[in-house]
């Protein structure tokens, strides 16, 4: 069998039926390329299996016990190294970022931009008589307003007007804001169970300070009560009395005097610290204790946000 | 030998169902690879002296497929690939990790012993001359292979080296026979216009 004979029936496949010269020596050269190597004795003497047993021997004593321990463990535990298919890590990266997508607009929905402060629920209530539009925002029970609930409510006697303009509660003091009173005044507080007059003390039933009075540049006059009466809601009368000053005291002033009488009602659910919603439905629903306008009075409109540091 | 490959590689086959048996037998006692080891030893060694530049290099990447396949030959399921398909896929590994890592460094390893530049010989000047051309020749195809894509020199050192035919390399590289075929072909005539353009 000659060389040529040799290569076409090595390479059938890749010699043509027509005598290719230049590819048979191609191919030629290349065999020779490839084939002209034996594996040296080093290799054939090779005692793979006693080599591969005296490694796995080694590997054992070179390694610490507890590495042995743990690598034992590993093999046979589920810890062992799982590698995921590609679509396996698809999904896994879309419910990830979904639960990340869906927390970050759930909190953009309760968000109201006040930080640290939580949308609550909306309460609405009112006196029949006496429109109240609390729109305070609670910050918090450490001195800070807590309420400041606008009401705007005018009282006049003999042409004097005085106007209740809000008040403001906090866990330590009560505000009354007024305008249009003018020399010195004091006042009669009926809160719930809380009763004071500004000038006699000993009637009031809360041992609280003297309380503050003081008229500031633009004529507002502020009565400051050193209690918290965040937990007075019901029914509030706060009668207003005057008197001139000390230099005007014989001039004669319109209306003074008084008394302004004020009434309004202090919603008690709003005194207690706001809860979180618990879903977003109970911000649309109205509170049980709302009580539509009757027919012919002013429409209650107070919207008021509570709310928690 | 290549009609033994054949047979290994075809399932059902006589030797094939010996494979089998080999490969179960070594699982239960190490012993029985060494005829495995005996049989894949030549055409694993080639196969690899044509990844690499040293018979050196060559030797230690055999050594280490057959330890690595006898290492792992416990996980080795025979219904998912014929042994020797198994073995070569080890060996191609090994080599393109030894690519990666080595710095190649040419030497003439890979020639013919009597085509060493300095091997001392008595021979007249003509046959020296003769030997020279013939290296010179040898060192132009290996320069040519070289700067085939790796892809490409898979198949022809399946098909040259380790003597596998179209329908086996096809079950090595997961390929159709038809493709592998067809790609062969196109190998070796883009090798000729090279080496043509070389002698020129």
């Amino acid at each position: 069998m000659n060389g040529k004979t040799s290569l076409r029936t090595k390479y059938p496949d890749l010699l043509p039926l027509q005598p290719d010269y230049e590819l048979e020596r191609l191919i030629e050269n290349f065999d020779q390329l490839c084939n002209h190597k034996q594996p040296p004795p080093v290799l054939a003497n090779f005692d793979v299996v006693h080599s591969f047993q005296a490694r796995q021997a080694e590997s054992v004593v070179m390694k610490p016990r507890g590495q042995q321990i743990l690598s034992g463990l590993m093999r046979k535990s589920s810890l062992r190294r799982h590698r995921f298919a590609l679509w396996q890590r698809l999904l896994f990266g879309a419910l990830g970022f979904s639960l990340v997508l869906f927390i970050f607009v759930h909190e953009m929905r309760h968000y109201d931009g006040v930080e640290g402060v939580y949308e609550a629920k909306p309460v609405c209530k009112a006196a029949p008589y006496n429109p109240v539009v609390c729109n305070g925002k609670g910050a918090g029970y450490d001195g800070q307003p807590l309420q400041n609930i606008t009401l705007n409510q005018k009282d006049t006697v003999n042409g004097s007007t005085v106007v209740l303009q809000k008040v403001v509660l906090t866990s330590d003091y009560t505000i009354f804001y007024l305008q249009g009173l003018e020399g010195e005044s004091g006042y009669e507080l009926k809160a719930g169970n809380f009763y004071e007059d500004s000038s006699n003390p000993v009637g009031s039933t809360a041992a609280s300070p003297q309380p503050e009075i003081v008229t500031t540049i633009d004529g507002q006059t502020l009565f400051t009560i050193n209690t918290s009466l965040i937990n007075e809601g019901g029914e509030w009368t706060l009668i207003v009395k005057s008197r001139p000053a000390n230099n005007n005291f014989n001039k004669a002033v319109p209306g003074v005097g008084g008394p302004w009488i004020f009434r309004f009602t202090m919603p008690s659910v709003l005194l207690v610290p706001p809860a979180l919603p618990n879903k977003p439905a109970d911000l649309l629903s109205p509170p049980p204790f709302y009580t539509p306008a009757q027919p012919g009075q002013p429409t209650p409109t107070m919207i008021m946000n509570t709310g928690k540091k | 030998m290549q009609e033994s490959f054949i047979a290994v590689i075809s399932p059902g086959s006589h030797l094939s169902q010996e494979e089998v048996r080999l490969v179960q037998a070594a699982r239960v006692d190490p012993a029985a690879f060494d005829i495995l080891y005996q049989r894949y030893l030549t055409p694993v060694y080639r196969y690899l002296c044509l990844h690499t530049y040293s018979d050196e290099d060559a030797s230690d990447l055999t050594q280490q497929v057959f330890l690595q396949a006898l290492q792992a030959l416990p996980k080795y399921k025979e219904r998912q690939l014929p042994f020797a398909a198994w073995l070569f896929r080890i060996a191609h590994n090994l080599a393109v990790d030894h690519f990666r890592r080595r710095r190649q460094t040419l030497s003439w390893d890979w020639l013919p012993e009597a085509l060493h530049p300095f091997a001392e010989t008595d021979d007249p000047e003509a046959v020296i001359l003769e030997r020279e051309l013939e290296r010179e020749k040898l060192v132009r195809l290996r320069l040519l292979f070289d700067k085939l894509s790796s892809d490409k020199q898979e198949l022809l050192a399946l098909r040259f080296a380790v003597g596998f035919t179209a329908r086996e390399i096809a079950v090595v590289v997961g390929k159709r026979e038809e493709a592998v075929q067809k790609q062969l072909r196109r190998i070796l005539e883009t090798l000729r216009q090279q080496w043509k353009e070389q002698a020129r």
